[in-house]
Parts: structure tokens; C-alpha cells; sequence
């Protein structure tokens, strides 16, 4: 290989110089110019404080009733009758109650990924949705605690997971990864709720403000704790959110390692695979990715918040979205390729099973969906088109579901004894729960668009030249 | 003034025939070993040997493509050793060797008798066979070199036109590269390490090694930078937070590592299936448990306590003292990953271990250092365009 020759390279070059850059090669930028912290401050809290309440919002919100009408009737008929009305039943005792968990909380994983690591990371283009990702991962974990506690059976005992001191000397089985998921997960949804409290609050001052409805102005201004805007809130505030970021950070990788541990603790071949921690938090942040896409691009057009959610940051979500798809599809190969290696007569056949068993359809849906799919991300044209990007998240949307599908029902319907084989199908009340589930993620979030700021106001004014005139960072 | 950032300044070039005679020298001795313990002893300690020195040249490659990828200023102070380690690869081509000569002695596999008639061996003799394994060796180092090869080339390029269409395409090259590290990592690391216990599979273990081989790329990496740090070619340039930086990726790497190997560990224990909890067993027993402990210890908490603390990081001296703790760990995790696959539950150490590991490190440093010499220690071109960009004396599309 060549060498420049041993002489220390000091080129001076002229002093000033011009350089033609293609278009194509020039950074976009986080916010669109042309916007000073007055114009973002009444962009973004104009939609929260306007007065007339778009149709369109109406539209969606109903929507989401009626789906939580149908979450309501799924859980009523469940606590009645019981979880025989779900297809769960030998061998498949886990079926789309567990499906719905799984997905759910691996889509919230984005929020905290965008709020906690790329804050660590000091990635500028976080700031415009880590709010809107945050809020996603609160109600996806709201939705996914829902199937936990009722698969129990009898959701009005659940409090018996917690370990108090009782009279029944009843403890909980520490020994079960379903008992580490109880404590991770709701470790989870109060640091993800604390963490997007805090951020919230100067902008709730700021819409304190701003607010003419007297009502209005109280209720933010409970929510903003006296918030003044002091140096001393400033700094109380930049050492509260960076130690939230530090607390959020592990709880990324742990939530999704222990629901891993729930199915690779146990003997079952397609459960049982060591790799099963970082493959499912990759497919987490994978799914959670594709899920803030498919909220962030509709969002974008009809609130009009091109400006701020640019096409910086839709590409970033795709090249993110096209790195950890890279990943789940590597373990997907890995998946067959080792469990043909294994010379392990059970685990061949869960390969055999997987793609020529009777649900070779869902695997085959699962490689166009998660494995394909994502690699239209290579092409930046791709990358840059909102509609690509919708559809490709779409895929993933659906994939995630199936990969679940897949890997749970999938692998139990088939163990070691063909005498106790069987199928493994959601019935209407499966379905009534997923649906219904989506009606509630739904609810709180067009709540959450309605009356509060979708986009972080203070954070946005950070990203204006102005504020970096000093030379310093925020 | 400038500093003078040649490699000649930081006084490398004198350790590179030091280096070379030392790996020799140790050699010799190692294949006298050959001839006194015999070939099996030899072979099996060439082994482990090896694998810590390729660990460092191929992670070198990951990281190098990975800085190309992402960027940032942290990657600029090691992209020349980097570069430097994964151009040495066909070296350890070449040093593959004697692993494809002593195959009958360290593969388990390689016995006609074991292959034929054990129930889970003989259903894998499609991928455990001589001819494979040979021919797939032979294609990872072809393929290492090719990408090593492309990115010298366009950074050579970029040296020359520092047009962002060569930057682009060595960043295009770097990407794909990624894609094709993880895969080849993952074979080699199966052929090479995870088929010494032929009836034994783990996913994680391709994952384990692929992230041990970025920690022993980035310690490498780091120890190299903080000997410089008072040589007159970093002087002025090296700053704090540049060690910072690469502290906190150790940190990350050093957690991942845990992360995988604890995963892997918990999971088999748990299950406790009669084909997989034997891997552990012998790991736990005797002198390995020992070895299993340190690892727990120095692998991980110590370090991981120690790269919290700024102050540490921030200090050449100190964090020099940190990546040789985790760089001695390597070894040690290589050395028991591997060796207790032949010997079970007794712990076996023989001098030709030692010999050998100095005789591949030093012809390996030899190729280094010779890879390493002749240009600027660090990109000093790169960071001039960024810095000219960010200062205005480039205009972009005036």
C-alpha cells in the first residue's frame, strides 16, 4: 500500500477559498430559517391556545372513542367471563395478549431513546420531536400494561405482584422474569413520565403567559410549579433533565431485556436463544422509530409544522430506522443459520417449522415487512420522500406485530411432542383488545396534541443562530 | 507555530525493528516449543495467541469504518493508528497459518471418528469440515483486506481532492463495511472459536466476540494515544476531552461487553440444558472459575467504576493505566473463552502460551508501526477543511 512520503504535511493553502458543493451533499438544517423565538413561541402554543378547535381534530378524537368503546366492551366481557374468551389454550398459552404487550412497549422505546440518549450524545436533532416521542412512549406503555394485567385473570388481584407484607404470606416469585417485567416496566413509565413532566414545564409557564382563558392560565400555571424563568430555575432545571436522562438511559436497554427474558429464559426452541436481549431492544427501537414516523409525518402536514420537524429529521429517523432493521434482519439469520448449526433435532425443526410450518405465511410477511422493506432507507431519495418514509414505517409497523406473532405462537404451537401439537388463533375479543388498545394509544394522543405543546417551545428557540451568538452551547 | 505532527516526532518509528527482532526471537523459542511439547501443545497455544492480536487489528477496521460513518472529532485522534491496524490485517493473514497446519490438533471436529459417529457432530459436517473452513478463512482476510485496501485508497484520495464526493463514497464504503464486519465477525467467530466445542451453540457468542473485538480495537486504540500525549507531535493538540471522548466509548464498549456476556451467561444458567450448561460448568471450575472472577472484576466493575470518574479520563497517564488493565482482561477472556474447551475443568497454561503471544504481537507491532510510519499522525488535512469550514476561510456555495 502507498506511503506518502516521511515529510510532516503542513500544506498552507490560500486563505480563503470557494468550494462548489453539490446540492445534494449540503446539510439541512434543524429548523427552517427565517424564525425567530417569537415566531416559534406563537407557532407552536397557537395550536394548543387557539380557540376554535380544528374538524379534523373532532374527527380523530371520535375515532378514538369509538375505539375505546370497543377496548371497554373487550374488557368488560374479559372480567365477566374470563380469559377463555381469547384463543390462548394448549400449547399456546401465550397468544396476542402478550403479542399486544410486546409491540406496544417496544414502540414507546423510540421516546426515551430520542429524550434520554441523544440528549447524552448532544444530537441537535432531537429537540423537535423528543416531546411529541416522549408523550408515544407514555401512552404505548399505557396500552401495553393493559394486557399483562388482565391475562392474570383476574386483574382486581394484580396488586398481589407487588411484594407487600400480608397476611396470606403470599410473595411474589422472584425467580420469574415476569416478575423482574413488573418492576422494570413500571420503573419505566414513571421516569418516562417524570422525564417529560420536567421538560414540560417551562413551556407550560410559557403558555401560562400567553393563555387569555382564565381557566386556562390557572390549569397551566398549576403545571408549570411556579416556574419564573430565573437563572436559578435555569439551572436547577438543566441539572434535573440531564440526571433524568442519565436515569433513562439503562432503562432503555433493560425493559426490553427483561420482556426478552421472558420467552429465552424458558426451553422452548425459538424462545430459548441467548441473543434474544439486544436483538429485541434493537427491534424495539426499530419499531419505536417507525411508529414516531407514522405520527410525526401525518402531524407535520396538518399542523404545519414543516419548519420545525424538517427533513433532517425524517431522514435521521429513517438511516435510524435502516440501522437497527440491519440488526433484527442479522438476527433473523442468525436465528436459522445457528439453529441449523445446533445439530439439535428441536431446533431444526423450529427452522423447518418457521418458514415451511403452517405459518409460513406470517414468516414470510415478516422478511418482506422487516427485512426488505427497511433497506429502501439506502436511497436517500427514498429517505427524503415522506411518502416512502410513511409506507416504509408502515411495514415496520406491521412487521413488529408479526415478528411477536412469529416468535411467540409461532414456536409454542410446535415443541417437542407432536402428540400435544395444536394452532394458536386470536379470537374477535383478541381483536376487539389490540383495536381497542389502539383507540386508547389514539385518545390520550390527540388529547395530548390538543392541550399541550407538541414541540418543545424553549428547546426550539435553542436551535436559532442567535441563541449560539456567544459561542457557547445550550 | 504549527507542531510538527509527523510520525517521526512521536519517536514510534524507533520501536518498529525492537518490535520485529523481539517477535522473532519469540518465535524461535515458540517453535522450539513445537519440537519439545510437541505439535498439539503448540498449536493449542497459538491459538488464543492469535485471536488476541487479530481481536485488536480487525476491531480496528470496525472502529475505523464506524468513525467514517458517524463521524466526530474523537475518531480524528486515532483514525492514523486505526488505519495503521486495520492495514495490517493481511499480516495476520499470514499469521492464519499455522492454524490452518495444526486444524487436526485444535478442532474437535477434525476427527473422523467424532464426526462420523457423534449424533450432533456428524449432522454438522456440512459447515465443520476442512475444505469450508479453509476456504472461508481465506475469503474473511480477502474481504478484510479489500475494504482496509478501498478506504486507504480514497483517503488518499480525499488527501488529494478533498472533494465531499470522496468523502461521501468512502463513507459509503465504511457503511457497507459495517454490514460486512458484523457477518464476518460473526462466521469467523463461529469457525474459529465457538466450533473448538463442536456440540455447543450459543447466538450471542458471535455478538460477544464482534463487541470484544471493538473494546480490544478502542483500548488498543486508547493506550497507544496516551504513550504519544508527551511526544512533541501531540503536544498542543491532544486535549482533554479527546481522551474524555474515547474514555466514554471504552465505558460504553466495556458495559456492551458485560451487557452480552452476563445475557448470555444468565440465560444458559437458567435454562440449564444438558447441551448448553457445560460450557459454563468447566468456565466456573477450579483455576477457571478464578479466571471467571477476574473477569467479572477487572473486566468490567473496575473499569467500568474507573471510566465514570472524569478525572481519569480526562489524564493521559491515568487512562493509559486503564486500557492496559482491560487490555490484560482481553487476553485473559480470550485465553478462557478458548483454552478450557480442550483441557475441561483443568486449568492448563504452558510457556509456549506466553512465547507465542509475544511472538505474533511483536511481528504484528512490527507491521503496525511500518503501516503507521510515513505520514501525519493524525489527519492533519481533515481538520483543516472542518476547521476552515467552521472559520469561513471555505466558502460553501458563495
Amino acid at each position: 500500500m502507498a506511503h506518502k512520503d516521511d515529510t510532516p504535511v503542513h500544506e498552507i493553502r490560500p486563505v480563503t477559498q470557494e468550494v462548489r458543493v453539490p446540492e445534494r451533499y449540503l446539510p439541512t438544517p434543524t429548523i427552517e430559517p427565517g424564525h425567530s423565538y417569537a415566531s416559534i413561541t406563537d407557532h407552536i402554543s397557537t395550536i394548543v391556545l387557539r380557540k376554535r378547535t380544528p374538524i379534523g381534530w373532532y374527527v380523530g378524537f371520535g375515532i378514538s372513542l369509538i375505539l375505546m368503546t370497543v377496548l371497554t366492551a373487550a374488557i368488560g366481557k374479559l372480567v365477566f367471563v374470563g380469559v377463555g374468551i381469547w384463543g390462548i389454550n394448549h400449547p399456546a398459552g401465550w397468544g396476542m395478549d402478550i403479542i399486544n404487550f410486546v409491540w406496544w412497549i417496544g414502540i414507546g422505546h423510540a421516546g426515551t431513546l430520542i429524550s434520554a440518549i441523544l440528549l447524552l450524545l448532544r444530537q441537535e436533532w432531537r429537540t423537535s420531536i423528543n416531546r411529541f416521542a416522549e408523550a408515544m412512549t407514555l401512552f404505548a406503555v399505557a396500552s401495553a400494561g393493559l394486557y399483562p394485567a388482565l391475562h392474570t385473570g383476574r386483574p382486581w388481584y394484580d396488586f398481589w405482584l407487588f411484594p407487600y407484607p400480608n397476611t396470606m404470606t403470599l410473595w411474589p416469585q422472584f425467580r420469574s422474569p415476569l416478575m423482574w417485567d413488573v418492576f422494570a416496566v413500571s420503573t419505566y413509565a414513571t421516569v418516562s413520565a417524570l422525564f417529560w413532566y420536567v421538560g414540560l414545564i417551562p413551556d407550560l409557564a410559557t403558555l401560562r403567559d400567553r393563555a387569555t382563558n382564565v381557566i386556562a392560565r390557572k390549569i397551566y400555571g398549576m403545571g408549570a410549579l411556579g416556574w419564573r424563568g430565573s437563572a436559578k430555575h435555569w439551572y436547577r432545571y438543566e441539572t434535573a433533565y440531564l440526571l433524568l436522562a442519565g436515569l433513562s438511559t439503562p432503562l432503555v436497554l433493560s425493559v426490553h431485556t427483561i420482556v426478552s427474558f421472558d420467552f429465552a429464559v424458558a426451553q422452548i426452541p425459538g424462545w430459548h436463544a441467548t441473543f434474544f436481549p439486544p436483538y429485541f431492544v434493537a427491534g424495539a427501537v426499530f419499531a419505536g422509530f417507525a411508529m414516531v414516523l407514522t405520527l410525526a409525518i401525518p402531524a407535520r402536514k396538518f399542523l404545519k409544522l414543516e419548519d420545525f420537524i424538517t427533513m433532517k429529521h425524517l431522514e435521521n429517523m429513517g438511516k435510524v430506522m435502516l440501522a437497527t432493521g440491519l440488526i433484527v434482519f442479522y438476527a433473523y439469520l442468525m436465528e436459522l443459520f445457528l439453529g441449523w448449526y445446533s445439530g439439535n433435532v428441536f431446533e431444526r425443526f423450529m427452522v423447518h417449522n418457521r418458514i415451511l410450518g403452517p405459518y409460513w405465511k406470517m414468516y414470510i410477511a415478516l422478511i418482506v415487512c422487516n427485512g426488505l422493506a427497511p433497506q429502501l432507507m439506502w436511497v436517500k431519495r427514498f429517505r427524503t420522500s415522506t411518502a416512502m418514509l410513511f409506507i416504509t414505517a408502515m411495514f415496520v409497523n406491521v412487521g413488529m406485530w408479526l415478528e411477536r406473532f412469529v416468535i411467540i405462537p409461532g414456536s409454542l404451537h410446535r415443541d417437542f411432542l407432536p402428540s400435544s401439537w395444536g394452532m394458536y388463533h386470536g379470537t374477535r375479543w383478541d381483536w376487539s383488545m389490540f383495536i381497542g388498545s389502539m383507540g386508547l394509544f389514539l385518545f390520550l394522543l390527540f388529547l395530548f396534541i390538543r392541550f399541550l405543546p407538541m414541540i418543545s417551545i424553549f428547546e426550539m428557540r435553542t436551535l436559532l443562530p442567535e441563541a449560539h451568538a456567544h459561542g457557547e452551547e445550550h | 507555530m504549527t507542531p510538527d505532527v509527523s510520525t517521526r516526532a512521536t519517536g514510534i518509528g524507533r520501536f518498529q525493528m525492537p518490535a520485529l527482532i523481539t517477535g522473532i526471537i519469540f518465535g524461535a523459542i515458540s517453535i522450539a516449543g513445537f519440537f519439545v511439547a510437541g505439535p498439539r501443545e503448540f498449536y493449542r497455544a497459538y491459538l488464543p495467541s492469535y485471536l488476541f492480536w487479530w481481536a485488536i487489528a480487525l476491531g480496528s477496521l470496525a472502529v475505523l469504518m464506524l468513525q467514517y460513518v458517524t463521524g466526530g472529532e474523537w475518531g480524528l485522534m486515532i483514525r492514523r493508528p486505526l488505519g495503521a491496524a486495520s492495514r495490517s490485517l493481511w499480516m495476520m493473514g499470514l499469521l492464519f497459518v499455522p492454524i490452518i497446519l495444526g486444524m487436526k490438533y485444535i478442532f474437535p471436529w477434525m476427527d473422523e471418528e467424532l464426526a462420523q459417529h457423534d449424533p450432533v457432530v456428524k449432522l454438522k459436517t456440512a459447515w465443520l469440515n476442512p475444505q469450508r473452513f479453509i476456504f472461508f478463512a481465506v475469503a474473511y482476510f480477502l474481504i478484510w483486506c479489500l475494504w482496509a485496501w478501498r478506504l486507504r485508497v480514497l483517503s488518499l484520495r480525499f488527501y488529494d481532492d478533498r472533494a465531499p464526493e470522496t468523502d461521501l463514497r468512502r463513507r459509503k464504503w465504511a457503511a457497507s463495511g459495517l454490514l460486512m464486519i458484523v457477518l464476518t465477525i460473526s462466521f469467523a467467530s463461529i469457525d474459529w472459536m465457538m466450533s473448538l466445542e463442536p456440540k455447543w451453540t450459543s447466538t450471542m457468542y458471535p455478538l460477544i466476540i464482534l463487541v470484544g473485538c471493538g473494546l480490544s480495537a478502542f483500548v488498543f486504540v486508547t493506550f497507544f494515544l496516551s504513550r504519544l500525549a508527551a511526544t512533541p507531535a501531540m503536544r498542543g493538540i491532544l486535549k482533554p476531552s479527546h481522551l474524555r471522548d474515547l474514555g466514554n466509548l471504552m465505558l460504553a464498549f466495556v458495559m456492551l461487553y458485560a451487557y452480552t456476556t452476563f445475557s448470555e451467561f444468565l440465560l444458559i444458567w437458567y435454562a440449564n440444558l444438558k447441551e448448553e450448561i457445560p460450557h459454563y460448568l468447566v468456565r466456573s471450575h477450579g483455576v477457571w472459575g478464578v479466571f471467571a472472577s477476574l473477569i467479572v472484576i477487572f473486566h468490567f466493575f473496575l473499569p467500568f467504576f474507573l471510566l465514570l470518574i472524569r478525572s481519569i479520563k480526562d489524564n493521559a497517564r491515568t487512562i493509559g493505566v486503564v486500557a492496559m488493565i482491560i487490555l490484560v482482561m482481553r487476553y485473559i477472556a480470550i485465553y478462557w473463552l478458548v483454552a478450557p474447551s480442550w483441557y475441561g475443568e483443568h486449568f492448563h497454561y504452558h510457556w509456549i502460551n506466553f512465547t507465542t503471544l509475544i511472538a505474533v504481537g511483536g511481528i504484528w507491532m512490527f507491521e503496525f508501526i511500518r503501516q503507521l510510519k510515513g505520514q501525519t499522525i493524525i489527519p492533519i488535512h481533515e481538520t483543516w477543511v472542518e476547521e476552515a469550514i467552521r472559520e469561513g476561510a471555505v466558502k460553501i456555495n458563495a
